[in-house]
């Protein structure tokens, strides 16, 4: 207790004060920007950390983490342009509802579950940060490959109106991540001899081709039959009230869960766990009056809850284990180290109240995303005041933006340009780019860790039955595969009535 | 005249760019400088080049940019430093990883032939250890079960055909046995794996490897090094070649310039950077990441003199492992 005291001294002086809310809306910023990924944030940030004190540095940080986890759906639900990959799946509801007119209730949605994400995972970290940390060791290669096939089992919820087509759709993803240096030998594999496909196919680029660009191809081919003098007014954020909250606790605590153990987890990250929430969510209230897909809000809920849940899941093995739960955590890592931290296991002996700091630093930031919230979707809901022929450009631009400064490479224009096109192909025949882009994520993840457990038990597939955790997510895989089918032959989730 | 004329404009031609050049040196560094980084952001590599430019931007007099090109296993970051002119306004940042690619035929780009070293700044060391609750309780009784049990032990590395790769079957090819390399994404999934009891075997740089024997997960079994490791919970650990091992890599971190930059400019780096090698600030970075423990510092011609003694082992492994390409 008295640590926690300590550290609300370290948190809410006025210059960490400052810190945080200064690295909330910088977060928040970088995350709308799809170029500007939270790893970049952060290491943005760096510079600056050097002649700071550890708390301050580690409390600027992690809400930098927060402000971009939450940022990254502003520019989904407003341009359908992930801001980050972990709003991937913050597209699917997201955008429909804005498109209906609903702006300002789907930015609050997202800002809403952000904030209880973050403040679900702090309290989870903060009671449970040593035993977590243990479940994060179970995760091994098998378990990998069980949670990559529950990640693919999302097609399942997600998939549109035609199945076959969505699944080839995911077949293709799953394919596409196959391109390049193999994993495991050093293959090339699908290169061309063309150097720049040695490292696969990134899916940003991709996605920023498949959902924004062909969005707007779509716009522009339907430009002369729509009426374009009408633009959106000034977007102002439309906060959940409580009760609408209550009636839909469940999707706010399952997403959270499954944002922290996924986030916990050293090789998954925020994209692998918001889609996992969104397919959860989607298969748990198939009767809502809005269809997934079409702006149902806890498809906006259940990704964003969950990945921000990760901030602090993610946390824990970094501080515990001194091993990065995200890739974004890594960056953390690093700065750690840089201010004089060596996360590990003898930090939370020897720093007690930083764990405390972290904790408070989270919630303070979780809060400040209703205000930086508030400031930046509506300095960026402005560009949807544009009229189209001038919005489209910007789109693109943004998204050129994005695409090239992931590797500093051209050759990943060149990629967002062509699932540009074959995102719009998918949407006019009716396959599913967000299937695309799931095969595409979780390829490498499911295919790396079979074959890694295969070489590891000497070519016996014995390893994924005998171990628990596998065993149980193995399971949970096959029931949500064959659950479509099983309600059709039972009955069991055909209208009868609502059900919350 | 004609003929004149034309004589005239071709000696300016063939000496104009002599005199250009003498120009840009006197004035180098007009701009800020570049500096490739082959490697994504945040990695050890990444926060090494941030922090030796920042020190070094003082003694150049200009600000060092750092570029992070990390696609194709380095071979961009490669691609795009030799890309640019040799005006020395683009550094590139090399690790063993350069020489590797080069050894393996990946790239067009012959690295050794088309970049000139400025100078090696850091020398890592890697230590290889076993789990806590591991039966192995020193280097001779790894050997031994490896000797026995061929291809049995597993120990984990970052990505095929890498560094760790060389290192984890260069050591073994010294000791006399084979282990089973299994390549992970990055280091955190390895050590996961390691903690997690997937792997036997945990190698990893010194700064890395510390935490988990500090906190008592790791119990270390050698330093690939000829020397042991100055730490006091490293004082037990044997170094490789004492215990008869004659296997000494580890990775290392330095900067090259593509080859026909012009002398002066040349020196006008190689001088700033060798007095950010000497600032305090430098070398508390070093004491922060470990990375004084050995030697690194090597000026521009032994600096050459390594790459081409390392491109030679790392050709002999990897065409023994299978990995040149044609």
């Amino acid at each position: 207790m008295e640590h926690l005291f300590e550290a609300f001294g370290a948190v809410f002086n006025p210059l960490s004060a400052a810190l945080v809310i200064v690295g909330t809306v910088f977060g928040m910023i970088c995350g709308t920007l799809p170029g500007v990924s939270t790893s970049l944030a952060i290491i943005l940030c760096l510079p600056f950390t050097y002649t700071m004190d550890p708390a301050s540095a580690v409390v600027l940080l992690i809400s930098v983490y927060v402000g971009g986890a939450c940022g990254g759906s502003i520019a989904a639900i407003l341009i359908k342009t992930p801001g980050t990959p972990e709003a991937v799946a913050t597209t699917f509801d997201g955008y429909p509802m804005a498109r209906k007119g609903d702006v300002g209730k789907a930015l609050g949605l997202a800002v809403t579950a952000s904030s209880f994400g973050t403040i679900f995972s702090a309290a989870v970290m903060l009671v449970a940060a040593p035993l977590l940390a243990k479940i994060a060791l179970t995760f091994q290669s098998a378990e990998y490959f069980g949670l990559g096939l529950l990640g693919l089992s999302c097609i399942t919820s997600i998939s549109a109106k035609d199945e076959a087509k969505a699944f080839l759709s995911v077949i293709l993803g799953l394919l596409i991540s196959t391109v390049g240096i193999d994993t495991i030998d050093g293959t090339e594999r699908f290169t061309f001899g063309e150097p720049f496909l040695l490292n696969g196919i990134n899916y940003i680029p991709v996605m920023i081709g498949a959902f924004a660009v062909a969005e707007v191809i779509r716009n522009i081919e339907e430009y002369r039959l729509r009426d374009t003098t009408k633009t959106v007014g000034t977007v102002s954020i439309k906060l959940m009230k409580f009760a609408e909250m209550l009636r839909m606790w469940a999707t706010f605590v399952k997403a959270s869960i499954i944002g922290v153990v996924v986030g916990i987890i050293p090789a998954a990250g925020g994209s692998i766990s918001s889609l996992i929430a969104y397919g959860e969510a989607a298969r748990s209230n198939k009767n809502d009056p809005i269809p997934f897909g079409e702006g149902n809000p806890r498809g906006i809920i259940a990704p964003e809850a969950a990945n921000n849940a990760g901030v602090g899941g993610s946390l824990v093995p970094t501080m515990v284990l001194g091993i990065p739960g995200s890739p974004v955590t890594a960056v953390i890592m690093a700065a750690f180290i840089i201010v004089g931290l060596r996360p590990g296991p003898l930090l939370l002996r020897d720093q007690p109240v930083l764990l405390n700091t972290i904790f408070l630093g989270l919630i303070f930031s979780a809060l400040l995303l209703f205000l930086g919230g508030r400031f930046v979707t509506q300095q960026f809901g402005h560009i949807l005041k544009l009229p189209y022929p001038l919005l489209a450009p910007l789109i693109i631009v943004l998204g050129l933006v994005g695409a090239y400064s992931l590797e500093n490479s051209i050759y990943a224009v060149f990629v967002m340009f062509i699932f540009g096109l074959i995102g719009y192909l998918f949407d006019k025949f009716q396959y599913s780019n967000p299937a695309l882009i799931l095969g595409l994520i979780l390829g490498e993840l499911v295919e790396n860790s079979l074959r890694k457990q295969i070489i590891i038990a000497d070519g016996s597939f014995s390893g994924f039955f005998e171990r628990p955790v596998s065993l149980v997510i193995l399971i949970i895989v096959l029931l949500i595969f064959a659950w479509p089918m099983i309600a059709r032959l039972t009955g069991i989730g055909s209208p009868r009535g609502k059900k919350g | 005249m004609t003929k004149w004329l034309a004589a005239v404009a071709g000696v300016i031609t063939a000496v104009g760019p002599v005199f250009c050049g003498m120009a840009q040196a006197a004035e180098y560094p007009r701009r800020a400088v570049e500096m490739v980084v082959p490697f994504g952001a945040g990695g050890a590599s990444d926060v090494f080049a941030r922090q030796f430019s920042e020190i070094a931007s003082k003694y150049l007099g200009a600000p060092i940019t750092v570029v992070n090109k990390g696609g194709a296993g380095t071979i961009e970051g490669l691609a795009y430093a030799y890309s640019a002119p040799a005006d020395g306004y683009t550094i590139l940042e090399v690790t063993p990883s350069l020489p590797i690619v080069e050894a393996q035929n990946r790239s067009s780009i012959k690295f050794r032939a088309e970049f000139e070293p400025i100078m090696r700044v850091q020398a890592d060391v890697q230590l290889i250890g076993v789990p806590k609750d591991s039966p192995f309780q020193t280097i001779e009784d790894l050997v031994a079960f490896g000797k026995e049990n061929p291809k049995k032990l597993k120990i984990g590395g970052i990505s095929p055909g890498g560094l760790d790769d060389y290192i984890a079957h260069g050591f073994a090819k010294a000791a006399g046995f084979e282990w089973n390399y299994i390549p992970y994404k990055g280091s955190s999934v390895m050590k996961a794996a390691v903690l997690g009891g997937e792997l036997d075997v945990y190698q990893d740089k010194l700064i890395s490897f510390m935490s988990l024997v500090e906190s008592g997960d790791i119990r270390p079994l050698v330093v690939i090094s000829d020397q042991r490791i100055d730490v006091p919970e490293l004082k037990d650990a044997p170094s490789s070649v004492e215990k008869g091992i004659d296997f000494t890599q580890g990775s290392w971190r330095g900067f090259v310039v593509k080859r026909g930059t012009p002398e002066e400019i040349k020196a006008k780096i190689i001088d700033a950077f060798e007095q950010a090698y000497a600032d305090p600030a430098y070398k508390e970075v070093e004491k922060q990441q470990m990375t004084n423990i050995l030697p690194g510092h090597l000026a521009s011609d032994e600096f050459e003199t390594l790459l081409d003694e390392e491109f030679e082992h790392f050709r002999a492994m990897f065409e023994e492992l299978g990995q040149v390409k044609k």
